[in-house]
């Protein structure tokens, strides 16, 4: 068409920390039309997955992402569970619960910092770094491990945590807490990053529910939507609701994060108050048979997990189904009628995670 | 006006306290107790059952009943702990510190010197 252009923005591009590709049909400095080109990070492993047994498979689904780690494990173990009829006990059910809300801080801490490194606001993004190694070294000191922490079996958690350790991390959620009220009012307030957010981006209710958006994405457009109100692992039993604003605009979805990440440090607290007494790991005997559906609220949204098996330890088939694929039909609304100068900060606002996107 | 009071009280604050880095390698973070670093065989321990080969996820390890070797590639361990966990003899421990980069990617190979175990019933 005379007069237009197409930018290929990524698949290598500074704001993306993993590879996605969106093709900007462009008409001056307007966005017409975004085309988003996925599949460079494929690694087949759901196809790995059938030939492994299950209980080994914990291990390979926690490889799928590698920020939200604990959370593809945590959705393959309930699925597992769900079909072998095993009853979780209380205590890994809390630990469960803990881990998932350390996994979804360091997760929003992460994305807090990679968006004030889209606006170079360099200074803002070593501060929400460091306040994440806080919830790093507690991973480690909890599991042995930064990301892949490995804390989920089937049945239950590997690991049972010491009271001392379980009182580390409440004083370490103190730490956390002054460190982001440091940076908070940065991201709430600042003329700079309102100037990159406010109005930005706008996808509104009507259009999110109709693009089958999920996550924060979702509920910064006004729709009070998460998979914690399941009540699977702990949360049932937590005080919970979902953080919601209305805005539907670029800051709205910051502002719904740094929600969720004060949320997250009250929910560990209220985990560490009524984690009961018991054991972690029961005996679990038998095969899987049938088939099996289960989800969880990832940091980035929904995470489905489809399980079907034939009584043999090798799973028939494993299918993951990811919140940023959902969040892709809704960035493409976005992006229509931006301003190219405005794609980075749009396109990082949907917190797009490629790897396990991809698998 | 308020601004730029607080921008002199962020700086004074950062003027009096040190970097937030650590200076490595001279200065080192102490190493969890709980961490998983490395997994390393106490060969004199192993009845070669192979059930840390059955169980690995990684496919890293392989057992040798006949010419009683214990092989581990380092290079494919993903350092899980499921091995040390199914291991029914303690015949493999978890160190917390990491193995150090080489040049060459070779496997660990373990061998047992033939002869009766101590404390031990053969045969």
């Amino acid at each position: 068409m005379p007069g237009q252009s197409v930018i290929p923005f990524g698949p290598q591009h500074p704001v993306f920390p993993e590879p996605l590709q969106l093709r900007l049909v462009m008409k001056e400095e307007r966005v017409l039309e975004a085309v988003p080109a996925l599949g460079y990070m494929h690694r087949g492993l759901e196809k790995l997955a059938e030939t492994k047994d299950y209980a080994q498979n914990v291990f390979l689904m926690e490889r799928v992402c590698g920020i939200c780690s604990f959370m593809h494990s945590l959705c393959y173990c309930q699925a597992l569970e769900d079909l072998m009829g095993i009853e979780v006990p209380p205590r890994a059910r809390y630990l469960r619960t803990i881990w998932a809300e350390l996994g979804r801080l360091q997760s929003h801490h992460l994305w807090l910092g990679l968006l004030a490194d889209a606006f170079g606001f360099e200074s803002l993004f070593m501060e929400c770094w460091k306040n994440r190694e806080i919830v790093m070294d507690l991973c480690e000191a909890t599991t042995g491990n930064r990301v892949i922490i490995s804390g989920n079996a089937v049945g239950g958690c590997r690991r049972d945590l010491e009271p001392s350790v379980l009182k580390e991390i409440g004083r370490r959620m103190d730490d956390l807490e002054r460190g982001l009220d440091r940076v908070a009012p940065v991201f709430q307030d600042d003329p700079l990053i309102k100037q990159r957010t406010v109005g930005t981006g706008i996808i509104t209710r009507e259009e999110v529910i109709r693009l089958g958006a999920v996550g924060p994405v979702l509920r910064a457009s006004g729709v009070a939507q998460d998979m914690r109100q399941l009540g699977y692992a702990a949360y049932g039993e937590l005080d919970f609701r979902p953080v919601v604003e209305t805005g539907g605009d670029s800051y709205s979805r910051l502002m719904a994060r740094l929600g969720e990440t004060y949320q997250a440090i009250d929910l560990v607290r209220q985990a560490l108050r009524r984690i009961p007494e018991g054991e972690v790991l029961p005996k679990v005997k038998g095969r899987p048979e049938g088939e099996a559906v289960s989800r969880v609220e990832q940091p980035r949204g929904e995470l489905l997990y489809y399980v079907r098996a034939t009584g043999k330890p090798q799973l028939d088939r494993v299918r993951v189904r990811t919140p940023t694929l959902s969040n892709i039909p809704p960035l493409v609304r976005m992006l229509e009628g931006c301003r190219l100068s405005d794609v980075p900060v749009i396109a990082l606002s949907i917190d797009s995670c490629v790897s396990c996107t991809e698998r | 006006m308020s601004e730029v009071f607080e921008m002199l009280r962020v700086l004074s604050a950062n003027l009096g306290r040190g970097p937030a880095t650590r200076r490595y390698p001279a200065e080192k973070r102490a190493i969890f107790p709980s961490s998983r670093g490395r997994i390393e065989s106490v060969i004199e321990n192993c009845i070669f059952c192979g059930v840390c080969q059955k169980r690995c996820p990684a496919d890293c390890i392989v057992v040798n009943k006949a010419e009683r070797t214990w092989n581990l590639d380092p290079y494919q361990c993903i350092v899980c702990g499921v091995c040390v966990e199914v291991c029914p003899t303690k015949a493999i421990a978890m160190r917390t510190e990491y193995r150090k980069p080489r040049s060459e990617r070779t496997p660990l190979t373990h061998h047992q010197e033939p002869g009766p175990r101590e404390g031990r019933v053969e045969g």
